[in-house]
């Protein structure tokens, strides 16, 4: 298993799988592809964010075929 | 009891990481949770055979307890949903990336 398929690590109670990508491409065309909404349904579907730092995300995957409420997903911005 | 709520308790998780490197009697498992008692402990191996986290074999007077290879593989099935989810749309940001910079070109 590769550093790309997350390095899974335990926190007190939680386990967090930790994804780490460099991105060889200038900042502001990465942080539009994360931020724009129609630019990032391209890449991950269905999502809401509030592109700031400490905003939060709210998305629903696409797959796998089950109610969108199973597959709702929140997050934060830390950077 | 299945898999993940075994998994889920602190010191059960210690009892597997100390038979990562092999096997052990149940003598040396209660020694390596000193805050625990020898019934507290051997009811946690009781849990983590019962699941299939771990056999069992006698040796004379002793217990010698392994971990079972295949007992994770339920938990690393599930985790890998989650990796695979990731690691796909991380993969799409980087081809969108590209794109971009292609047409942008």
């Amino acid at each position: 298993m590769s550093e790309r398929d997350g390095r899974l690590t335990v926190e007190g109670d939680r386990a967090v799988l930790n994804f780490e990508r460099r991105l060889p491409f200038p900042v502001e065309v990465v942080w539009s592809a994360i931020t724009d909404p129609h630019e990032r349904e391209q890449w991950f579907g269905e999502t809401t964010i509030e592109a700031h730092e400490g905003g939060t995300i709210e998305m629903v995957a696409t797959g796998p075929p089950l109610p969108p409420e199973r597959k709702r997903m929140t997050g934060r911005i830390l950077v | 009891m299945d898999v993940f709520e075994a998994v889920a308790e602190p010191s059960r998780r210690a009892l597997l990481d100390a038979l990562i490197d092999g096997e052990h009697t149940a003598g040396e498992l209660v020694a390596t949770l000193p805050g625990l008692t020898q019934p507290t402990v051997s009811r946690h191996l009781r849990v983590l055979r019962e699941v299939g986290l771990v056999e069992v074999r006698p040796d004379a007077q002793r217990r010698i307890y392994a971990l079972r290879a295949d007992g994770l593989v339920a938990i690393d099935d599930w985790i890998n949903r989650y990796r695979r989810y990731w690691t796909d749309h991380l993969d799409a940001l980087e081809r969108h990336l590209e794109r971009k910079q292609k047409e942008s070109r």
